[in-house]
C-alpha cells in the first residue's frame, strides 16, 4: 500500500511548489492537499493519511486545532509542522509532533525527515 | 485710664517736698509719675523703665543734676531721653549752658510757672506718644513685612512645586508618547513580519525548485524563466510593502481629498496577514465615490488603530467566525465609516473611558492606552469630524463621521 501524505497549507503558491517537488522526489507517495484546518480534518475523516504536513496559522481552524481533532480519530498519523511562527511551540507539546520546521522551508531537510518517517512507517507495516 | 496706659515721667529731686509739689502741679495730666530722690535712683529707674521725660533737679547732694544728665547721655539706651532741668538757684547763663551741654532740652527756673511747666511736659508727652505710636506702626509694618516675606516664600515654594509637577507630567507624557511610538513600531514590525513570512517562504521554495529540477535533469528555459519572473514579482511585492509601511508612518503636510475605499484597502493591505493568521475575516462594503478631505496618513492611522483594537479584542486564540466589517456611505453631506467586530463588545462602564489617554484594559506591555486617544484627536481636532463607539449585538461599532 502506498504511503499517503496530506499537505495542509493556506498559501496556494507554496502548496503548489511543495506538491511539484514531492511528486518529483517522492513519486511513490500519494499526496493530497487541503488549504485550511477544517478542510484538512475533512480529508482525514474521508481517509486517514500516514503523514500530515501542516502549517499552524490558517484561517478557519488552525493547525493545532486540526491536529487535536485528527488525534481523536484514533490514528497513528505522524505530524510534521511547518510554520512561520515559533511562538506556538508549547501548544504542540501534547501533540507528539514528528518534526518541526520554521519557514522559509528548507526542502532538503523536509525530504530527509520524510525519508526517515516513511522508513519507520514501512518498518511497522512489515 | 490704666496705670500702664499713662505716660511715664520721672521726677528727680532730693527733697520730698519738691517732689510732692511737682506731683501736685502735674497731677491731673494723666501721667504716671515716678519719683527719684537722687541721681543714682534716677539712673537706676531709667535703666529699667521707659520714660517720656525726666524733670531733673540740678542741686542734689552726691551727684548733681548735670552729672546725672551726663551719665544718662553716655548710655546709648537713654541717650535720647528728654531732660528738663528744674532749679531754684544757678540762674546764671553759664549754668544754663552747662545744662544744655549735659543734654538738657530745657531749663526751668523756680518759682515754676505751672502753665509753662505743664505745656512743656505736654509737648514731650505728646512726642513720647507719637514715638510709641511710631514704634507700634513700625512693629506692625515689620510683622506685615515678615508675613509678606513668608507668604512670598511660600508662593515661591508652591510655584517651584507646581513647576516640578508640571515638569514631571511633561516627562511622563514624553515617556508615554515614546512608549506608544515604540509600541506602534513593534506593531508595524509585527505586521511586516506577517506580510513577509509567506512570500519569503515561496521565494525560498522557488529558488530550491530550480536546484531540484536541475538535479533531475528537468531544468529547462521555461522553468528558469518562470521561476525568475516569480521571484522578481515577489521581490517587488516585498519592496512595495516596505514603501507602504514607510508612507504610513510619515506625517501629512497638508490636507488632501482622498478616496475612503482606497485608504481602507491600503490599510488592510498592511494588516491583512495578521488578521488572517488569527482567522479573522474582513468584509468591506464602501461606496466607491466616498471621499474625505483631510490628512490621509493620519486617517489611515485611525483605521489601523481601530482595526488593531478589534483584532486584539478577539484575544490570542482563533475565534470561530471572527469577523470585522467595514462599511461606508454618504449621509447628509458627510462621509460615514463604521468598523464593526463581533468580539463580544465592551463593558458599558468602560465605554466612556475608551478614548481617554492611557486608558487600557490590555495586559501590561500590550497596550499603551494611546491609540484610540490619538485616533479621536485626529478625527475630531485635526479633521473636524466625530469618532464614536457603541456596543452592538455581539460586538463593538466604531463610527467615523467626517
Amino acid at each position: 500500500m502506498k504511503i499517503s501524505l496530506l499537505v495542509v497549507e493556506d498559501d496556494n503558491e507554496a502548496s503548489k511548489i511543495i506538491q511539484t517537488l514531492l511528486a518529483m522526489k517522492l513519486p511513490e507517495v500519494a499526496v493530497r492537499v487541503a488549504e485550511n484546518g477544517r478542510l484538512g480534518l475533512e480529508a482525514c475523516r474521508q481517509q486517514i493519511p500516514d503523514i500530515v504536513i501542516t502549517d499552524l496559522n490558517m484561517p478557519d481552524m488552525d493547525g493545532v486545532g486540526m491536529m487535536e481533532q485528527i488525534k481523536e480519530l484514533n490514528c497513528d498519523t505522524r505530524f510534521i509542522v511547518i510554520t512561520g511562527y515559533s511562538d506556538k511551540r508549547e501548544r504542540l507539546d501534547s501533540l507528539d509532533i514528528y518534526d518541526y520546521f520554521v519557514k522559509p522551508t528548507d526542502f532538503r531537510k523536509l525530504l530527509a525527515t520524510l525519508g526517515s518517517c516513511i522508513s519507520e512507517i514501512e518498518a511497522t507495516r512489515s | 485710664m490704666n496705670e500702664n496706659d499713662k505716660i511715664p515721667v520721672l521726677i528727680v529731686d532730693d527733697r520730698p517736698e519738691n517732689l510732692t509739689s511737682l506731683e501736685a502741679l502735674l497731677n491731673d495730666m494723666e501721667l504716671h509719675l515716678v519719683k527719684a530722690q537722687s541721681g543714682n535712683d534716677a539712673l537706676r529707674e531709667i535703666l529699667y523703665n521707659d520714660f517720656a521725660l525726666v524733670l531733673l533737679d540740678v542741686q542734689m547732694p552726691d551727684m548733681d543734676g548735670f552729672e546725672t544728665a551726663t551719665l544718662m547721655r553716655e548710655n546709648p539706651k537713654t541717650r535720647h531721653l528728654p531732660i528738663i532741668f528744674v532749679t531754684a538757684g544757678m540762674k546764671e547763663e553759664y549754668h544754663q549752658f552747662r545744662g544744655y551741654e549735659a543734654g538738657a532740652v530745657d531749663y526751668l527756673m523756680k518759682p515754676i510757672e505751672p502753665a509753662i511747666l505743664r505745656s512743656k511736659v505736654r509737648v514731650f508727652c505728646d512726642l513720647y506718644s507719637q514715638r510709641l505710636e511710631l514704634k507700634r506702626i513700625q512693629a506692625e509694618l515689620e510683622s506685615q513685612n515678615e508675613k509678606l516675606r513668608s507668604t512670598y516664600q511660600q508662593l515661591q515654594e508652591e510655584t517651584a512645586e507646581r513647576l516640578r509637577a508640571v515638569e514631571e507630567l511633561r516627562q511622563k507624557d514624553q515617556m508615554m508618547i515614546q512608549q506608544s511610538r515604540i509600541a506602534a513600531m513593534g506593531e508595524m514590525l509585527n505586521n511586516i513580519a506577517h506580510q513577509w513570512r509567506q512570500p519569503l517562504n515561496v521565494l525560498g521554495l522557488k529558488v530550491q525548485e530550480i536546484g531540484f529540477f536541475y538535479e533531475m535533469g528537468g531544468c529547462d528555459k521555461d522553468l528558469l524563466e518562470g521561476n525568475v519572473n516569480k521571484v522578481m514579482e515577489i521581490l517587488r511585492h516585498l519592496s512595495q510593502t516596505i514603501d507602504d509601511f514607510r508612507d504610513f508612518s510619515s506625517p501629512d503636510k497638508e490636507k488632501t481629498e482622498f478616496g475612503v475605499a482606497q485608504m481602507v484597502a491600503k490599510t488592510l493591505s498592511l494588516v491583512e496577514e495578521s488578521l488572517t493568521q488569527k482567522g479573522i475575516q474582513v468584509d468591506v462594503s464602501l461606496s466607491e465615490d466616498l471621499s474625505v478631505t483631510g490628512y490621509a496618513n493620519e486617517f489611515r492611522q485611525v483605521l489601523l488603530n481601530i482595526l488593531m483594537n478589534a483584532k486584539d479584542a478577539f484575544g490570542d486564540q482563533q475565534t470561530e467566525g471572527a469577523r470585522i466589517e467595514v462599511k461606508g456611505w454618504h449621509e447628509q453631506g458627510r462621509a460615514v465609516l463604521t468598523i464593526t467586530d463581533n468580539a463580544g463588545g465592551i463593558q458599558e462602564e468602560n465605554l466612556d473611558k475608551i478614548f481617554d489617554a492611557y486608558y487600557t484594559t490590555k495586559e501590561l506591555g500590550k497596550g499603551t492606552g494611546i491609540g484610540l486617544f490619538m485616533a479621536k484627536n485626529i478625527i475630531e481636532k485635526n479633521m473636524g469630524g466625530r469618532l464614536t463607539v457603541r456596543n452592538i449585538d455581539g460586538g463593538v461599532e466604531f463610527r467615523i463621521e467626517v
